[in-house]
This record gives C-alpha cells, structure tokens and sequence, in this order.
C-alpha cells in the first residue's frame, strides 16, 4: 500500500494546490510535508490518491510543485 | 458623533468584521507553522483572505503580500525599485508615505501633474517627466486630500511604453474604484486594510507584479534550512507570524466591499460629499471640488481650520484639519499655508448623518464668519 505526496515550497502554494484538486474533483488533503520529503526544512504537502488526476490538475490550474513521491508503509520515498 | 474621517481610518466597521477578529483570536494558532488543527484553521483563513484580494485586484493569491498598513507596503516596493541616489517621478498629490522614503533614499523626485482635478495636465506632465533612466513612477489612485482621481490607466501606460515600473497608491481607491494589477501592468500596488476595506488598524495589503525586497528578514515556515529569505512570494516579504486575527477581519471588511459593490459604495460616497459641498458653497468657505473626484471633500477657510474641526467636533462630527500628512498635495493646491478641513463619508455613513452634518457645517461656517 503506496500513498502519494506532491510537496510544495510554500503553504500558499499547497493551498492553490488544494484548490486545484478542489476544481477538478480530485480528493486531497494538506498536511505538513514528512521530515525526509522536505530536505530544506519545514514544507506542506498534499496527500493525494489519485497522483496522476492530481498532477493533471495541477498542470490545469498552473500550479508548481516541488516533487512528486510514492510513499511504502516503511517510509521508503520514490519519485514519481 | 457623526463620522467623517473615513480617509484616515474607516472606523465604523460591518459587524462581521469585529466577529470575525474575535473568532480568529480564539480559534487561530500561527499559519504556516504546524499541522495541528489551530494552524491550519489560521492558514485558511489567511488564504482565504488572499484568494479574496486576488478576485478583488485581479491577481495571483500568492502575489498577494500582508503588510502592516499601506505605508509599509508603500515602502517595500519603493525600497525594491529606487535606488539610493536614484530618480523617482511622482504626482503633486502624494503623501509622505511616498515622499519620505524618496527622501530616505536620497532619491531625486520629479514632481509631476500639480493641476487639481486636471487629468489631462496630469497625464501631459508625466509625459514630459518620465524618462528611460527614471528608476520608478509612483502615484496615488486618489487624493487622500482633495479626493481627486488621478488618470493612473494612462501614466501606468507610459511607464509601460517606457519600461519603467509603475508603482500604484491605491490607499483611497481600494474599496471604491475598481483597480486591477494585470491590466494597469503594475510593479506593485499598494493599499491599506483599515480604509476602503473595512478591515481593522495594523493591517495592508502589498499586490507585487515582481519580487520584493525585503524590508525584514526572519521565519517564514518554508525553506527553514536556508540563512536567506525565500525567493518566492508571498513567503520574501512575510517575515514572522503575519496579523492573523487582523487579516480574518479585512477578509470580513473585503466580503462587504464585495457584496455591496464599489460602485454603488462610489456613489454613495459622493452623494454625501455633493450634500456637503452644497451647504457649505455660500458661505465664505472655499470648497474643492472637480469632475474627476472621489467621496473626499476638502474646504478652505477664512481662519483657522483647526479651530473650525474642533467646533465640529464638539458639534458631535469627526474631520480631519491641517495638511493631511500630504503636504505636496496642499502646495499643489495652493493651501499649504492654511490647510484643509475634510470630509471623507463610507458607505456606512448614513444619508441622515450626512444631511445632519450638513447642516451643522453650515452653520459653525456661518457663525465663524460672522464672529471674524
């Protein structure tokens, strides 16, 4: 079981990302971003089911994201 | 007392502005700054008041930057554009906000458009004005003084045409004429919460077209590792924990501008300020008025205007007298020696008070005169 984040460099910025997905239907929720996805310190993030949906929408409403990572339950990260 | 200071501060507030200030200071932690559900209440909250200025100013929400009033925002986006020693153009009717730091920055300032109520003068001199080397334009939307709308469509095209970056004061235009970010091709504009947006005192809004210089620097809860402030907005220019419970109170303040509409605001406005000036116009006050003018009414008196607000005041009616911290304004005018008294209605000032006010002006003018 994966769960899929896309970071963001500003909480601003996750927030248009949540407004995005809002406009497109696409489940999300913000959260702070984990310790080991924010390399250069305190970031937000959005948790998403759907990455793919997620990152159209994105790409739709024109809003940047940091990185994009599949998650295991061990905390391993991957890129997407 | 019968309010008539709006130009300063609006201070009759919508009820949902002082409900809003109170349920923020007891729900909001600090935005940005946790996950918890206190952090992320104030965190919408605070976007939600941005995505409010952005629909408003038509804008991006993240280019929507907090400040503490307009000066503050004034001097962020002067301090980013003019260099010390540089060359500033501004109009005749700016404030010190604008003035002082020029000043500060030792720059030389081209004073341009000093005619009252004159657009085409206006646009005309800062033709002549602005030149290739000029490192800012800055002018004010509206005389916090005389309440007359400057063409700043037309001198923001200029400054486009030139390359030269516009600076806009929308202090007493935000909440009253429509302004637009994108469409004036605007560096940066400027504006208070607590006037025109019904918001409370110690908040502002800095609308940036480009990145910022810092005025500050501190924590921004992003990019923690790193000495030097965020290069991306909103975080450059928010150093430290923003006014939450100031920004869910302007928040309230904009949702009332909205829901009346500015134009409706503009003519009520003026329809108060007309009242005004049409008792007062027989007497021996001089009275400023113009076709291109906005809700402040200026008048001059034989003596003292001091005095005169003071009677007024303790007639029960609240001006303001002297230079109004605009004293490029009265020299353009022609009344820097004696100053102005002014009145400046909201759309909370009720055409009763304005008709009562009316008639309390009339007669202290009457009277003042006759004891003169």
């Amino acid at each position: 079981m994966f769960q899929y984040y896309f970071t963001f460099r500003s909480i601003t910025g996750a927030q248009r990302g949540l407004r995005a997905l809002e406009g497109a239907g696409v489940r999300g929720a913000m959260t702070r971003a984990p310790k080991f996805l924010s390399v250069r310190g305190c970031g937000y993030a959005l948790k998403v089911r759907d990455p793919d949906a997620a990152a159209a929408a994105f790409s739709y409403y024109r809003v940047p994201y940091e990185g994009a990572y599949r998650v295991d339950a061990h905390g391993g990260a991957a890129p997407l | 007392m019968i309010y008539l200071d709006n130009a300063a501060t609006s201070f009759l507030k919508p009820p949902a502005v002082e409900r809003a200030v109170l349920r923020a200071m007891r729900r909001c932690a600090s935005p940005g700054r946790g996950g918890y559900e206190a952090a992320m209440e104030a965190a919408d909250r605070v976007f939600e008041c941005r995505a409010l200025a952005s629909e408003l100013f038509d804008c991006d929400a993240e280019n929507v930057v907090f400040t503490s009033n307009a000066t503050h925002a004034l001097n962020l986006a002067i301090k980013t554009l003019v260099k010390p020693g540089g060359k500033a153009v501004i109009s005749g009717f700016e404030h010190n906000a604008v003035v002082r730091p020029l000043h500060a920055l030792g720059a030389e300032v081209t004073v341009a458009g000093r005619k009252l109520f004159d657009p085409a003068d206006t646009i005309a001199s800062f033709d002549r004005a602005i030149t290739p080397e000029t490192d800012a334009v800055i002018c004010t939307h509206v005389s916090n003084v005389f309440g007359y709308c400057l063409p700043v469509e037309e001198i923001a095209a200029l400054c486009w045409q030139r390359g030269v970056p516009f600076i806009l004061d929308a202090s007493q235009s935000a909440g009253v004429l429509p302004v637009s970010l994108r469409a004036l091709g605007a560096s940066f504009a400027a504006m208070p919460g607590h006037k025109g947006l019904y918001g409370p005192q110690g908040t502002g809004l800095l609308l940036c077209g480009r990145i910022p210089k810092p005025l500050m620097e501190g924590g921004t809860g992003s990019l923690s590792r790193l000495a030097e402030m965020p290069d991306f907005l909103p975080d450059r220019a928010e150093a430290g924990t923003q006014n939450v419970a100031g920004i869910c109170g302007l928040a309230a303040g904009m949702r009332f501008v909205k829901s009346v509409g500015i134009e409706r605001i503009l003519a009520h406005e003026k329809k108060i300020c007309a009242m005004l000036a049409s008792a007062i116009e027989d007497t021996e006050a001089k009275v400023y008025t113009g076709e291109n003018q906005c809700g402040v009414l200026s008048i001059a008196v034989p003596g003292d205007c001091e005095d005169f607000a003071q009677t007024l005041a303790e007639n029960g009616i609240a001006v303001r007298a002297g230079l109004h911290c605009a004293p490029l304004a009265h020299e353009s005018a022609g009344t820097i020696d004696c100053g102005t008294i002014r009145f400046s209605p909201s759309a909370l000032t009720s055409l009763r008070d304005g008709e009562a006010a009316a008639r309390t002006i009339r007669s202290v003018a009457k009277k003042i005169a006759s004891e003169g």
